[in-house]
């Protein structure tokens, strides 16, 4: 009822041009930024566009994807935990042609909103090489377009093997030597101003490290300072992406949501402590990332929101926005957040759990507590990096570990085996018990 | 003059006349038969001998043995089991005469008239004096917390016999003096203004953005800038509960705004303890963390509307140190834990039965009284220095000087003495204050020794009457007799007009005196004789000594009729007084007043007011007088059940002026359990059955019982609890036939002057602050004897008490 009431407002005219007001949807998805590197979740280092950013809008403290960012960017796509979509794999190794084009049989938020009538586009970073390889599958996710480069490096020759991007800017000769940011934001620019009926959506993906790094595994043993640069080239070059979103039309009917699929690669500073890398850890720090949301049209911002939130209810508050219903032969596991935007929830459809899973990997958490499947019980407010034992003397924490582990068991029956296995579905949130008669 | 002195004699003659005779007809007789064979010239048993009991006229000793001779014949002791014994009706009319005769020796015995009375101040009056001497604002300053009670006397704490003083109490007023002096010499400048808030706080902290999800503890509170008060835990500012209070005394400002939110949710009434029907209400309170929960006390409440934001402004007096908290008045009662464990899993599958389950999953779902922002500011004065200070400090020199401090402490003992001192009489006081400056050399630190040597001085603590030089010159001087009013009228000390008028020597005059009374009356500081008076004449200071089990009796507790029914006899007995009504009224009337909450109580569906209002009664209502007072039900009820003979006795005493004498030792004071009436009737055999216990409880026991109709918080109902039927029917000593409650009044009221008399004595008593003798007796007469032509009103009693001789006399 809530839902509809909200998808009722979006839906109110916010601009005479456009016919179809449904607002533009902007995702922006780091490859793998902790909070330990972002300043206004308390890190050191100094984010100051990104900060900018939160001040306008809602910064969810906590927040989970999971450890993996490409079982995060599967969950992102799908709404599903990993246990349904079934890419199960902690490995580095990009997935092979095979499994990537199961996963493309299956619908993901993209197509379903290009086929409610919203231009998509990707741009940024590209995803893995196989989509670079086969461009064709982008077009099966669901994307109109797409213009892959780093923005964060110069255009080199090395990572200029842009095979079968449909090139907008004519004079691409001249774009050759420059920045990959200046050449990626003009592309936007030239997207963005085009006259058109329908709202779009813009799919954002960045890697703070680049491809050779990542690849050379430099990135662990990296003392930071590399790391420490790379963020703030990409803070800056986020600010520039946020000037081009801003010049838009109708800017103000536009949700803009920024978002890591993992933690950090490198240990960062959080809060005065040190903190550790949290890419691929079995832990919190391995999924809890930067999420802030900026939508004009639902909140004035400058909030800061406890609220829970996993991965899976990107996808369901994402075809909230676009008002469309999700097709049944794809079962969501999350909620969608758009209610949380307006700081008045109630808290009985609120998450009050959330979860991410890697491999055979489970943990759930509320507020304060963590419970993972090998038995691994945190307070994070005392412990965020996991390394003491709960105080036998705490009386709250035993009643909270039961609390997770009736949500956990609920994940335990579902098998672990990557496959086709039918999962039934997870009832998510909570739902009001009537009880007698109340 | 002369004649009122004769009349005394001859009241004293025949008195004694009376009762030597009727002893020695009566007794003499009874102890030849009885008591000689054992003790007489032959044996003296037990040293005792009584055929010379009638030789001697020593009044005393006579006493006393005929005081042993009740006794024993109370206890059926004497004479012994194996002896002849008297019949039970001659056993009574010897019984009756050696009281009666024993009780007239005693008033004989108590005759004070004439005598000087030296009386210190109770607690009340000290607390009054320096409030009104220093024009202290006494809220929650108290200087004679660490005082004794004060012991009662015939009924009263002011009567200057039982006033005794300790060595405790000497010291409590030295320390008194101390607290006093420190409070009121205040040189200086004016204290800087605070300026405190929790918007405030948000907008310096530079951070700039609101948390929407709460965060429950303290810091996150503060953090947000916005707040809840979240069942019943106070809400303050922290850096005045850090910082232990406000600097400075004074009135402050308390500016909020806060809005109800979800009074109606998703939960039952039941679950939440709570009343989702009645809108939300958030009360102030001031505390102390130096004085603990003691200094605890709720001085404002308001109606918070529903989802929408309203903005108070409430101004308060603080004592330095003191803070205040916001609390939510009605909202849910018991812990917030209980709800997370108990209440939550019953409304939602993701919470576990019976753990802590996240506060997250209840926040936001349920009533909740948000206070969007709270600040302070003050202190505010309405004046600078203080009056209290100005007073007798005005515009201190630069360099203060001895001359200034002599000239402000005879200033101050002119006031605090309440009547003129001589620079010589208080010359040692500024001597000690001029000693103090040489040797310490802090100048308003010897003004403040001086200041505490006044107040300890006999001449402020005591209302010391000069001894008549002329010992037929009795009347008090105009000084004393403005103390005297003004103690009567306020428990304070006399005001600056009151002054004047005694310092031109005219307030013997008739009219003048008239026209004070009724000045003083109206003035608000009667309140202290209303409630005084009232709580001591009727017994309301008894109120809350043994309160009713708060299980049985939670709107007791919950809409504080305690409270209340104090508040409605004052009413009553402030009506009665300012309008100078009928004081039958006392007795029965057609009216009194209510609030929303004791009307409820009471069955009187009509009352809609909050707050009290004067309302008509209907017969059917069972109310009227002070019997249908749920302040007195309560009082002489022991909190589980009624006590028929406690309000019997109450009757007789403050109604009809005819206290029973105390019950024979070998009977413990035991209440009848009226539980089960056949116990009950079980235990009037056994007044019955024993002479001593009939005499007396065949008065008692009709009225108690005939208040039967009232439970032990003065609720009406026809059948006890186990569902057996009241009969409220008796027979009273004289044999008329009586029922209920009106049965009492009807009785009462055919003996107007009974009531008179009675209330007459208790004002006497109050007024002079000392015991009555039969001296007194003439002008009570005289009064009662007057009121009918007057309509029995009360003002007019009260002019008539301050005119009569006794008062304005020695």
């Amino acid at each position: 009822m809530k839902l509809m009431i909200f998808t009722a407002l979006i839906c109110m005219p916010l601009s005479a041009a456009k016919s179809d007001e449904r607002p533009n949807i902007v995702l922006v998805a780091v490859e793998e930024l902790g909070r330990d590197w972002v300043s206004c979740y308390g890190a050191e280092h100094e984010t100051p566009n990104i900060d900018r950013f939160a001040a306008e809008g809602v910064r969810y403290e906590i927040a989970w994807s999971t450890p993996s960012p490409q079982s995060s960017r599967l969950t992102l796509l799908t709404g599903q935990y990993m246990f349904r979509h079934g890419n199960l794999s902690l490995s580095k190794q990009r997935p092979k042609d095979r499994e990537m084009s199961k996963t493309l049989n299956v619908p993901t938020f993209i197509s379903i909103l290009r086929d409610s009538g919203y231009a998509t586009v990707l741009s940024g970073t590209s995803e893995n090489d196989l989509l670079k390889q086969r461009p064709e599958y982008l077009t099966q996710l669901g994307f109109h377009e797409h213009y892959i480069c780093d923005p964060l490096r110069p255009v080199n020759q090395k990572i200029d093997s842009e095979k079968g991007i449909r090139q907008i800017n004519k004079n691409d000769d001249d774009d050759l030597l420059s920045d990959g940011s200046d050449r990626i934001h003009s592309f936007l620019i030239d997207f963005i101003s085009r006259e058109r009926t329908d709202p779009f959506l813009i799919y954002y993906p960045l890697s703070v490290v680049d491809e050779f790094s990542k690849s050379s595994d430099v990135s662990t043993q990296d003392n930071g300072s590399h790391y420490a640069k790379c963020i703030a080239e990409l803070d800056r070059v986020f600010g520039q992406f946020l000037d081009v979103i801003n010049k838009a039309k109708d800017s103000h009917n536009t949700i803009v949501i920024f978002t890591s699929l993992s933690g950090s690669s490198v240990g960062g500073n959080l809060n005065g402590q040190i903190f550790k890398h949290g890419r691929e850890q079995l832990a919190n720090r391995g999924a809890h990332v930067p999420f802030i949301v900026r939508a004009p049209f639902l909140t004035k911002g400058n909030r800061v929101s406890r609220d829970l939130i996993d991965f899976t209810d990107l996808c369901p508050t994402l075809l909230d926005l676009g008002n469309v219903d999700p097709p049944t032969e794809m079962p969501l596991d999350g909620k969608s957040f758009l209610p949380s935007l307006g700081g008045t929830e109630d808290p009985f459809l609120k998450r009050n759990w959330i979860f991410s899973q890697v491999g055979d990997f489970q943990m759930v958490r509320d507020w304060t507590h963590l419970l993972d499947n090998a038995g691994n019980f945190h307070d994070l407010t005392e412990d965020p990096l996991q390394e003491k034992q709960i105080n036998p003397l705490d009386k709250i924490a035993p009643g909270r570990r039961l609390r997770l582990e009736m949500i956990l068991k609920r994940f335990s029956s579902q098998t672990m085996t990557r496959g086709d296995v039918v999962i039934p579905k997870i009832n998510q949130g909570s739902t009001l018990v009537p009880d007698d008669g109340s | 003059m002369i004649r009122i002195f004769l009349f005394i004699l001859v009241a004293l003659h025949m008195g004694f006349a009376q009762a030597k005779s009727d002893l020695g007809q009566t007794l003499a007789p009874f102890l030849q038969s009885y008591c000689v064979n054992c003790h007489g010239p032959k044996q003296q048993e037990g040293d005792r001998r009584f055929d010379q009991l009638f030789d001697s006229d020593d009044v005393i000793s006579r006493a006393e043995s005929l005081q042993e001779i009740l006794d024993q014949l109370n206890l059926t002791a004497m004479p012994p089991k194996d002896e002849v014994q008297p019949s039970k009706a001659e056993l009574k009319t010897v019984i009756d005469t050696i009281t009666n005769a024993i009780a007239v020796a005693r008033e004989d015995a108590r005759d004070n008239a004439g005598k000087v009375v030296m009386r210190r101040l109770n607690r009340h009056e000290y607390r009054n004096t320096v409030r009104d001497l220093f024009r202290l604002k006494m809220v929650d300053f108290d200087p004679t917390i660490t005082f004794p009670a004060d012991e009662a006397t015939d009924g009263f704490d002011n009567v200057g016999e039982g006033l005794v003083t300790s060595d405790y109490l000497l010291r409590s007023y030295l320390d008194a003096a101390r607290k006093v002096a420190d409070k009121v010499i205040r040189p200086g400048s004016r204290p800087e203004m605070i300026h405190l808030g929790s918007g405030l706080e948000s907008d310096n902290s530079g951070k700039g953005t609101t948390l929407d999800s709460v965060i429950l503890d303290k810091e996150g509170r503060k953090e947000v800038g916005r707040m809840f008060v979240k069942f019943r835990q106070p809400l303050g500012i922290p850096q005045l509960d850090k910082k232990r209070g406000v600097p400075a005394d004074g009135e402050y400002a308390i500016r909020f705004s806060a809005q109800a939110v979800r009074r109606k949710s998703r939960y039952t009434d039941e679950d939440l303890r709570y009343k989702s029907d009645e809108p939300m209400r958030l009360s102030i309170s001031i505390d102390s963390r130096e004085l603990g929960p003691s200094a605890h006390r709720v001085v404002a409440e308001y109606e918070i509307p529903d989802d929408q934001i309203i903005e108070i402004e409430h101004r308060l007096w603080l004592e330095k140190g003191f803070t205040f908290h916001l609390h939510w008045a009605n909202g849910p009662d018991g812990s917030f834990k209980r709800i997370l464990r108990k209440v939550l899993p019953k409304y939602n599958k993701d919470a576990l039965y019976p753990t802590r389950n996240p506060p997250e999953m209840y926040v936001g779902s349920g009533p909740e009284l948000h206070v969007e922002t709270l600040e302070i500011n003050g202190p505010f004065y309405d004046q600078w220095p203080p009056e209290g200070f100005a007073r007798f400090f005005p515009n201190p020199p630069e360099n203060p000087n001895d001359s200034f401090l002599a000239e402000s402490l005879l200033r101050l003992a002119n006031v605090a003495y309440r009547r003129p001192v001589s620079q010589e009489e208080l010359k040692p006081y500024i001597d000690l204050a001029r000693v103090h400056h040489a040797e310490n050399g802090d100048y308003w630190e010897a003004v403040k020794y001086g200041v505490r040597s006044i107040l300890t001085s006999p001449h402020f603590i005591y209302l010391a009457e000069t001894a008549p030089e002329n010992p037929k010159q009795r009347l008090v001087s105009d000084h004393e007799l403005a103390s005297r009013l003004s103690y009567f009228l306020w428990s304070s000390m006399p005001d600056d007009e009151l002054l004047g008028i005694a310092e031109r020597g005219i307030l013997h005059d008739p009219a003048i005196l008239r026209q004070q009374v009724s000045r003083m009356l109206a003035d608000p500081r009667s309140l202290a004789f209303v409630q005084n008076f009232t709580g001591q004449w009727l017994g309301l200071r008894q109120l809350g000594q043994m309160p009713p089990d708060p299980e049985k009796h939670q709107s007791y507790y919950q809409d504080n009729l305690e409270a209340a029914m104090r508040r409605e006899t004052e009413m009553v007995f402030e009506y009665i007084l300012h309008n100078d009504r009928s004081i039958l009224e006392f007795v029965d009337s057609n009216y009194t007043f209510l609030n929303k909450a004791l009307a409820n109580h009471y069955g009187i569906a009509e009352v809609a007011h909050e707050g009290f209002a004067k309302v008509f009664l209907k017969s059917e209502h069972q109310r009227g007088g002070v019997l249908g007072h749920g302040s007195i039900l309560t009082a002489t009820s022991n909190g589980v059940e009624t006590q028929p003979v406690v309000r019997g006795i109450w009757v007789l005493e403050n109604l009809l002026g005819t206290p029973p004498n105390a019950p024979p030792p070998d009977i413990d004071p035991i209440e009848p359990d009226t539980r089960g009436v056949s116990t009950f009737r079980e235990l009037m055999e056994k007044h019955r059955s024993h002479p001593t216990c009939y005499g007396c409880h065949r008065k008692i026991d009709p009225l108690g019982l005939a208040l039967e109709n009232y439970d032990n918080v003065g609720a009406w109902r026809t059948e006890y609890g186990n569902r057996r039927p009241i009969d409220p029917s008796g027979e009273l000593p004289n044999g008329t036939s009586m029922t209920g409650p009106s049965g009492i009044k009807k009785f009462l009221l055919s003996r107007p002057e009974q009531f008179t008399r009675c209330l007459t004595e208790k004002l006497y008593i109050y007024a002079l602050g000392r015991r009555l003798s039969f001296a007194d007796r003439p002008s009570i007469d005289r009064i009662v004897f007057t009121m009918p032509h007057h309509n029995y009103g009360f003002h007019e009693l009260i002019q008539q008490i301050v005119a009569s001789e006794e008062f304005k006399s020695k």
